[in-house]
């Protein structure tokens, strides 16, 4: 039996109720045994004074490109877009993903616990995502399918000369691929031999093993992918969602929810001119269920707060805030049963900062995966963040 | 009956002081720990000397560039299709190769020659003895295994010509494509035609052979894992130079790791930590490793010295001796005939005149199938 790992005093923000000023958070065998006002130590227990600190559940990125794009390796490294075919859903990003890039060891130093890593979005139909802790636990794989609309994929192909050279094309390319596959379940139902490798990830749409992840930005595109979807009955998430505040009352009432960001960019493409820090304000107002990405490589992983910080600059409250850094990310992920808050139960990801993560002065101090301290700053081989 | 007398003989297991080996029709009959000599044998004295199985080399592409030739004889790699179970490395085997007799007067008597590393599925490696003989004669084992190749190399290849694989998830979604498509071809009653690509992907899935997978990073590794795990193949890992960091995975999953070339600067990215200590870090936590030139690659002919360094960076003398004779018939399906001397075995024998690893140890002998050759 493990013994038990205590962390005492502190402001626990459990993302199940109000904070806790002062309480007790008890870990045994990577679990969150329970959390509590008062509690008599017992012995041989592992303690971790945390007076004056703040802890959180560890944070959770829902679209990230960690290790799938190496950090200082150029093209060797570079892994995310099999920019070679528009429709790959045959391929998964887990294959491409280097667990010792440095990227990890920022996520870690940054408090962020668990990514959701996706193939990138050079083409309508990019390949299947994975969700895992940054650790190297796999939580869900694939975690959904990546799919792409807007500028990347008709740049990528026009350059090329091939469909998809405009939003038609891939609105096109996308519909085909799904009646294809509903013609494939159409023939396996009589045919038990019908096999087709690369349709055969997208059944799982249907099935509603997975989501759709759809990358597009403009209102145009998120419609686009909000129309396709609903005539497939396909469960889907957006990704980056830059003009989603336009449309937010259908995001809203449709249930579609979003990965808000890399929100702190240049305006490096046209499809992003509308960008505006008030977006998750909007969202909150209008009741969408969105989680803060920094698209990393796009944005380092510390810059997750800062997209936050500067959301609540803009109106967003700091408990939204809070939520679209850990529980909703939970949520959209399918893994709030795990993860994203902090209660009997659940996975001991945890992470205990010197102030508030909305003070930009913050630091990390501890991070805690799965019960275990995997970074420590006072004891950090090298600094990261 | 030649008897090879005096010295000491590495067994490919231990070493033994004034031995004695009886050779005869090309094979070893016996080994004796002390010398007792029947009248009317052919008796070779070699006092001082070091014995040893020939060495062999379980990657190397021999005969399949040859020295000195222009690049564009190369047979190594069939770049234009980045599945190709179907070929094989001994069809474009040349024993002319001035690298092959070189490689002889090194010690070398036994290597696996196979497809280079350009396609995620390369083709059939084969074990040859480097006797000069027709090619049916050399021929130690013809399929000894199947070369595939994750990482740099086959999304450089493909990239190049903006086709399908350019990343590495699409190298391992060909893999696992057609192995997919093998293991429904294999369930299949009644095959009308043979496909002979499916054919060679079924004998790694029936796990006649093992695949032999060209990796070097940390997540390529884990990739050839995964892969194991869905198919259940038996897998070496070629090269691996970042398997020293993720060695306890590795713990029964490989048959073995062969490592190297190790001589020289890395060449790219995914290789940066090749180094001399990873045999020694990886037999450490007791993964079976050989040590290969990958000829052309690092020469042929230095194959002890590179031994010898890993030895220098820490490897067990007995296991860098093993590492180059019968930790490599192990990994090639051969070790009942070649990389030992022992009783019933093939006379491949070398004799040093000094310890292997000292670097100003000569060459003298080189038996194959018992008959001198150098």
């Amino acid at each position: 039996m493990e013994k038990l790992l205590i962390i005492k005093g502190g402001k626990i923000f459990t993302m199940e109720g109000a904070p806790l000023n002062g309480g007790y958070l008890i870990i045994k065998n990577g679990k969150i045994e329970d959390v509590t006002e008062r509690m008599e130590i017992p012995n041989g227990a592992q303690v971790i004074d945390a007076t004056g600190k703040h802890i959180y559940p560890g944070f959770i990125d829902i679209h990230t490109h960690t290790g799938l794009w190496e950090e200082g390796v150029n093209i060797e490294g570079s892994d995310g877009n099999e920019a070679t075919d528009p429709v790959t859903p045959h391929v998964r990003a887990i294959d491409g993903i280097n667990f010792h890039d440095d990227g990890f060891k920022e996520a870690v130093s940054s408090g962020v616990t668990t990514v959701n890593i996706m193939p990138g979005s050079a083409n309508v139909i990019g390949g299947q995502g994975v969700a895992t802790k940054t650790t190297g636990q796999i939580l869900l794989n694939p975690s959904g399918i990546k799919m792409a609309l807007g500028e990347n994929p008709k740049r990528v192909y026009a350059s090329q000369k091939k469909m998809p050279s405009t939003r038609l094309g891939n609105a096109a390319i996308l519909r085909k691929a799904l009646l294809d596959t509903l013609n494939y379940i159409e023939k396996k139902k009589k045919d038990k031999k019908a096999f087709d490798f690369k349709l055969e990830p997208l059944v799982g749409l249907f099935e509603g093993k997975y989501p759709a992840r759809i990358h597009s930005h403009r209102e145009d595109d998120i419609l686009t992918a909000l129309r396709i979807m609903k005539e497939f009955g396909i469960k889907f998430v957006i990704e980056h969602s830059t003009e989603g505040h336009f449309i937010a009352e259908i995001l809203a009432k449709e249930e579609v929810p979003c990965a808000l960001g890399p929100t702190i960019t240049t305006r490096i493409k046209q499809e992003l001119k509308f960008r505006t820090p008030e977006t998750a304000r909007i969202y909150e107002e209008k009741g969408v269920l969105f989680a803060f990405t920094t698209d990393f490589p796009v944005l380092p992983h510390y810059g997750l707060f800062y997209s936050a910080q500067i959301a609540v600059r803009h109106g967003l409250s700091e408990e939204t805030a809070l939520k679209a850094l850990t529980i909703n990310g939970a949520k959209i992920l399918g893994l709030d049963h795990k993860i994203g808050s902090l209660k009997k139960g659940k996975d001991a990801d945890i992470v205990i900062t010197d102030r508030e993560i909305f003070d930009p002065r913050f630091l990390v101090m501890t991070t805690i995966v799965d019960g275990k301290i995997v970074y420590d700053h006072k004891t950090r081989d090298d600094l990261y963040i | 009956m030649i008897v090879l007398i005096g010295g000491k003989i590495f067994t490919g297991e231990e070493f033994i002081e004034n031995g004695a080996i009886f050779i005869e029709n090309g094979k070893i009959v016996k080994v004796l720990r002390r010398k007792r000599l029947p009248a009317n044998v052919e008796v070779i004295d070699l006092k001082g000397k070091y014995i040893l199985p020939g060495f062999i080399d379980p990657h190397t592409h021999i005969g399949m560039r040859d020295e000195g030739a222009p690049r564009e004889y190369s047979d190594v790699n069939e770049a234009t299709d980045p599945a190709t179970p179907h070929l094989y490395a001994l069809d474009a085997y040349n024993p002319l190769d001035p690298a092959v007799d070189k490689a002889l007067r090194s010690g070398i008597t036994t290597v696996f020659i196979t497809p280079g590393s350009a396609n995620p599925i390369g083709g059939v490696g084969s074990v040859i003895k480097l006797k000069n003989a027709p090619i049916s004669e050399i021929v130690v084992k013809k399929e000894a295994g199947l070369k595939m190749a994750l990482g740099e190399n086959p999304k450089l290849t493909y990239r190049e010509k903006k086709s399908f694989p350019s990343t590495r998830m699409a190298t391992a979604a060909i893999i696992r494509e057609w192995f997919t498509k093998a293991k429904r071809y294999g369930e299949e009653k009644k095959r009308k035609e043979k496909d002979p690509k499916l054919e060679n992907i079924l004998k790694v899935l029936r796990k006649e052979i093992p695949c032999r997978i060209h990796c070097h990073s940390v997540q390529d590794i884990e990739t050839a894992l995964r892969l194991k795990e869905e198919f259940g193949f038996e897998m070496i890992l070629e090269h691996a130079s970042d398997a020293p960091l993720i060695v306890e995975k590795l713990k029964g999953k490989v048959k073995g790791i062969v490592v190297g070339p190790l001589f020289g600067v890395s060449s790219k990215p995914e290789s940066k930590n090749l180094s001399f200590e990873n045999p020694a870090r990886l037999s450490a936590h007791g993964i079976p490793i050989a040590i290969t030139s990958d000829h052309p690659f690092n020469a042929i002919y230095h194959l002890n010295l590179y031994a010898a360094m890993s030895f220098k960076e820490g490897l067990d003398e007995i296991t860098a001796l093993k590492a180059i004779t019968s930790t490599p018939a192990e990994f090639l399906g051969v070790s009942d005939r070649v990389g030992y001397i022992k009783k019933g075995y093939d006379a491949d024998i070398v004799v040093f005149s000094g310890h292997p690893f000292d670097i100003m140890s000569r060459v003298e002998m080189v038996f194959i199938d018992g008959v001198r050759v150098v």
